[in-house]
């Protein structure tokens, strides 16, 4: 099961690659244990919409999220229950 | 450093959103050495990009993505000529399964059997080696690859792609486990769609036209992200940097195997057998001899000494066996009894004419082989010609019989975006309403080119509605000037086939086209450049009409001998002067007209020069009016540079002749014989204006620097600017100058035949149905309505001042139905009632029979139309039931009583109605016209009948009404629209012209459903004493 989230979140360091290292969510911190995916996705182009960029993580106490990078903007976009 | 060895152009069809030239220099730019062009199931954009590659200077390798039966794709590269070989021929049988035209799939086996020469990569994600990664079959993924490696040893490689995808990590580890497994190598491919990454919008936008939703539908078809642009080897670095560097280095040892396999320019020529043992060069000079003494009677050493340079010329240049070929078609042809004729610059060919190839003496009207043929150019010929349009397939059957199906090929077109399909493809992907689109549609002029949509909103009045949607169209204007001219899909060309000495699977993959025939996917630019020779077999319907005039001359007794029709009679001079040339090949349209009657014609010069300066090019250049001054003797002839004098000096000192402009670029900017080669293809190429401005440049720094002054220069390019929207070869417009001439001698000593021809032809030449029946009244023909008991198919003369309409003309009516109608009233009699006729005439279908009422076809059977269409249902009911004698519910017509004729008028349809059928269904109006229903009205007004306003002088105002006829918009030399129409009424007709400022304010209308009846006033202009026309000032609909 998975949930729409859609949540901003404060991305604290990043790996050499630019890939998500350790972010805090609603006041918890969180590592990033494995890139299990990532693709990119353009968004409405024609309304004006960035592009963004998708990680699907394993993040540590074994959560499962995608996180979404629009520019220097981190989401929780989805989370794996 | 790195190759791009998977890229995809526009001939991808609706997937490649860059062009040819564009990914080759984004390749170019990069630094790299080599290039891939791989579109689906296709070879038709190699032509172009081993063009390209030559002038960026990388290597063009050449390939296809494939489909193969399971649905799954694989990359194939030709290493050398027997690859390349080998994937023609696997193209061609990718279509030979049902329903392969659309789909074509490649079949494995085939693959393996026709594998030497080709380097096969596993594919992108929808290879079946990728598959079987993400569906986690590993087991399937393994056996794949040890197939392929099994069969094709080093030949065989995996791709891997970093795109951007969902689960891209996953599947490449995956690949690299099988890369270190299998011991097959991987290699790093970019799966190109465009060449940089803001092309991304288009490449969006052509997937949803193919997957027919709009941008606001998600759908897996369309392209996830940006990432499939050809990117640079530093790029490639950093995308490919967690798999093995092998990857990238394979790319550059690929491109090192694989040779360019197409050769540009080696003639391909066909081969004749000549009888006797005979070489094709003997054969030919016997022919021509033969045939010069059948046109001319006697050679004299002018004539000898032209034909021998011909031939010489001919021989050396090795198309001996290409002229044979083409008098063996046309020998068969005319042996056939079909008529034909040959057109363009062929008739420049004294050689062609002896052959009876054309009909024009190229000798006698001193005109040059060089600009047909030459050494230093050293072109291949390029013979055009017409054939009666019904009969033309047969020609085609034979050329398929006599050489073979795999020697023949039909050529490919591309329907390419232009303005109206761009507008509501791209604009329905967009989300654009329907409503909004169809309306732009319909008012975007049919020839508006994609990139010039966005300033048709300034221009066009009938546009201002939709000016609420501007900024909703910004996109539309965007996208579809970056697709403007891109391959939509394939089109068969109406009459181009290539016929190689060799089997054309070493050349050229084959495929069906949609009528049927198979061709080649290159286009006559493609055939060209990889050397075949191709000849246009096309359908002119002119040439059936003319067939018909000479069989319905031949019906009532009177032969006519077509080719020895005299080219000085003075009467058809004389009809072409007035401006009556309705029906009349090329000189009926209104421009035509005014300018015989201006020109006053009376000599075959004179149609030659018409036929060539009523051209948007002559008409851009301004040259109308001066030549027309200076033929008449009221202006002196002069010469913007004396340099111009020998090569303008036959026509009067105005560029009337494509010829001409090359002889002027060669002569006064001394262009090299290449530089005139691209200018005069650049001529013959109307779907983008961009390359015409830069070979502009081109010319007058060229021109300046050779002294001619700046203005001057200028000046003379525009002459050649009004060029890059067609202007004639003189050879060709002596061709159709002369068939011109002689369809002018027909209309005026056999008008009746002629129209009844014309009519039998529809639809063709300019004019619809009314106008060619309302010119044969004129002509004091009378037309006799269809009659289910007199009329034939065709339309027919029982006598030299009549015509009886055909059925043909009845809008839908089966042919076979006409066919069994004629076959039952000769073996069985007339019908004597519509419900004999029915009964007789099963294929005769309710619809066929109630528009045979409406137009008034059974009239004679019935005491009005209304009776017809009330009884209409009994009668089909009595049909099908075969009810029982006695109860026929027919009215007979030798019986009437007095109440009941009373009753009768009282049932008939009104005016308005009977001609609203007629119009509809038959396309003339015979219970009388339009015009009539407002003429009361349009009295009191003040407004003058057509038949009045051609008998006023110049100057005058006048108000006048009619059916508007053929609205149209052409090129102007100034870029300022003007619009001309014809106005019909029951008297006549009358051309007019709406100048800019008129058209803004109210003449929109006339492309607009509510402009077909309309109110004009203005001044009557007559030019040089010619026909009366209108300068229109106020346009208003007709209402009542």
């Amino acid at each position: 099961m998975t949930r729409l989230v859609r949540r901003a979140i404060r991305m604290c360091e990043r790996t050499p690659s630019a890939g998500p290292w350790v972010f805090e969510d609603q006041g918890r911190r969180y590592q990033v244990v494995e890139v299990i995916d990532t693709w990119a996705e353009s968004g409405a182009w024609w309304a004006g919409e960035a592009d963004r960029r998708m990680w699907r993580v394993l993040a540590s106490e074994g959560a499962v999220l995608d996180l979404e990078q629009s520019g220097d903007d981190w989401f929780v976009y989805r989370v794996w229950d | 450093m790195f190759v791009h060895l998977h890229c995809h152009s526009p001939f991808s069809f609706l997937d490649g959103a860059s062009s040819i030239e564009q990914l080759v220099a984004q390749a170019a730019l990069l630094g790299m050495p080599a290039l891939a062009l791989t579109d689906h199931h296709t070879i038709a954009g190699l032509p172009e990009f081993h063009k390209w590659a030559a002038v960026y200077g990388i290597r063009p390798i050449s390939g296809a993505e494939v489909t193969l039966t399971d649905g799954s794709h694989l990359t194939l590269l030709c290493e050398n000529a027997q690859g390349f070989t080998n994937l023609c021929t696997l193209l061609t049988h990718a279509h030979t399964r049902d329903g392969s035209r659309i789909a074509p799939r490649v079949d494995e086996a085939d693959l393996f059997e026709h594998a030497a020469g080709l380097l096969v990569l596993s594919g992108c994600r929808k290879g079946r080696v990728a598959q079987a990664v993400l569906r986690r079959q590993p087991a399937l993924a393994r056996e794949t690859v040890q197939r392929y490696r099994d069969h094709l040893g080093e030949a065989y490689y995996l791709e891997v792609q970093v795109n951007g995808y969902p689960e891209d990590l996953r599947l490449n580890r995956g690949l690299v486990e099988l890369s270190e497994a299998c011991r097959v190598p991987l290699v790093a491919t970019g799966n190109v769609h465009y060449a940089t990454p803001d092309q991304y919008p288009v490449h969006d936008i052509l997937r949803c036209i193919q997957l027919r939703c709009d941008l606001q539908t998600p759908h897996p078809g369309r392209p996830l992200n940006r990432g499939q642009w050809l990117f640079s080897a530093t790029e490639a670095q950093r995308r490919f940097a967690a798999l093995p560097a092998s990857a990238r280095a394979h790319t550059l040892e690929i491109a090192e195997r694989c040779q360019a396999v197409v050769t540009l320019g080696a003639p391909l020529h066909p081969e004749f057998q000549p009888p006797g043992g005979r070489s094709a060069a003997q054969y030919l000079r016997e022919l021509v001899y033969a045939g010069a003494k059948a046109r001319y009677g006697r050679m004299d050493r002018v004539l000898r000494e032209r034909i021998d340079h011909e031939l010489e010329i001919i021989e050396r240049l090795g198309y001996a066996d290409y002229f044979l070929v083409v008098w063996d078609i046309v020998r068969f042809a005319r042996a056939h009894r079909i008529r034909c004729a040959g057109r363009g610059s062929a008739a420049d060919s004294a050689v062609a004419y002896c052959l009876y190839i054309t009909d024009v003496d190229a000798a006698g009207r001193g005109l040059l082989f060089e600009r047909f043929m030459s050494l230093e150019r050293a072109e291949r010929p390029d013979i055009d010609i017409d054939f009666d349009s019904r009969r033309r397939d047969e020609v085609m059957d034979y050329v398929y019989r006599t050489y073979g199906s795999d020697h023949v090929a039909r050529i490919a077109t591309y329907q390419t975006f232009r303005g109206r399909s761009a507008i509501r493809e791209i604009g329905g992907a967009l989300g654009v309403p329907l409503s909004v689109l169809d309306q732009l549609a319909k008012r975007v002029p049919w020839m508006a080119h994609a990139d010039q949509l966005e300033g048709l909103f300034d221009r066009l009045p009938e546009l201002r509605p939709l000016a609420a949607y501007r900024q909703q169209l910004h996109w539309l204007w965007q996208l579809a000037a970056q697709v403007a001219g891109f391959p939509r899909h394939f089109g068969m060309h109406v009459g181009g086939l290539v016929i190689s000495r060799r089997s054309l699977l070493s050349t050229t993959s084959l495929q069906p086209s949609a009528q049927g025939p198979w061709m080649t996917p290159y286009d006559k630019h493609g055939v060209e450049e990889v050397g075949l020779v191709k000849l246009d077999l096309l359908s002119l319907r002119t040439l059936s009409a003319v067939e018909d005039t000479v069989v319905l001359r031949e019906r009532s007794g009177q032969a006519l001998d077509y080719d020895r029709i005299p080219l000085n009679d003075a009467a058809t001079f004389r009809r072409l002067a007035s401006g009556e040339t309705v029906g009349v090949f090329q000189l009926e349209s209104p421009a035509q007209r005014v300018l015989q009657s201006r020109l006053k014609p009376d000599r075959l010069e004179d149609i030659v020069a018409s036929v060539a300066l009523i051209r948007p090019g002559p008409i851009q250049g301004n040259m109308v009016d001066p030549f027309l001054a200076r033929r008449r003797g009221q202006a002196p002839t002069t010469y913007l540079h004396p340099k111009l004098e020998p090569i303008l000096g036959k026509t009067y000192g105005v560029v009337l002749f494509q010829e001409q402009v090359i002889e002027i670029a060669t002569a006064i900017a001394q262009f090299t014989p290449g530089e005139a080669d691209q200018l005069r293809r650049v001529m013959s190429k109307a779907r983008s204006h961009r390359e015409m401005e830069e070979i502009g440049r081109h010319f007058l720094e060229k021109a300046t620097a050779c002294g001619v002054e700046p203005e001057v220069a200028q000046t003379i390019f525009s002459y050649i600017q009004g060029y890059a929207s067609y202007g004639f070869c003189e050879a060709h417009a002596a061709a159709f100058g002369t068939t011109a001439y002689k369809t002018a001698y027909l209309a005026e000593h056999y008008p009746a035949a002629f129209y009844a021809a014309i009519l039998n032809q529809y639809p063709m030449g300019y004019y619809p149905v009314h106008v060619v029946c309302s010119a044969a009244k004129r002509r004091g023909i009378r037309l006799l309505p269809v009659d289910v008991n007199e009329s034939e198919w065709n339309c027919h003369t029982p006598d030299e001042r009549s015509i009886r309409l055909g059925l043909r003309l009845v809008k839908g009516f089966p042919e076979r139905a006409g066919v069994h109608l004629m076959e039952e009233r000769e073996a069985r009699g007339r019908f004597h009632s519509v419900l004999d006729w029915l009964r007789r005439v099963p294929d005769i279908d309710r619809l066929t029979a109630e528009r045979c009422i409406r137009v008034g076809a059974l009239d004679a059977l019935l005491p009005s139309r209304r009776v017809g269409l009330w009884q209409l249902p009994v009668w089909i009911g009595l049909r099908e039931s075969a009810g029982p004698v006695g109860f026929d519910l027919d009215v007979p017509t030798d019986a009437v009583s007095p109440a009941l004729g009373r009753h009768e008028r009282d049932l008939e349809l009104s005016l308005a109605v009977r001609l609203a059928d007629e119009y509809q269904l038959l396309g003339v109006g015979l219970s009388g016209h339009w015009l009539e229903l407002f003429r009361a009205d349009l009295e009191r007004r003040g407004c003058l009948t057509t038949a009045e306003v051609a008998g006023l002088a110049d100057g005058v105002q006048v108000r006048t009404a009619g059916l508007v006829v053929r609205p149209h918009r052409p090129p102007t030399r100034s870029g300022r629209t003007v619009v001309f129409f014809s106005l019909e009424d029951e008297t006549g007709w009358v051309d007019a012209t709406a100048f800019q400022a008129v058209y803004q304010r109210c003449g929109g209308v006339l492309f607009t459903p509510y402009g077909r009846l309309v109110e004009i006033q203005g001044t009557v202009q007559r030019r040089d004493a010619s026909i009366a026309q209108v300068n229109v000032t106020d346009i208003r609909p007709l209402t009542r």
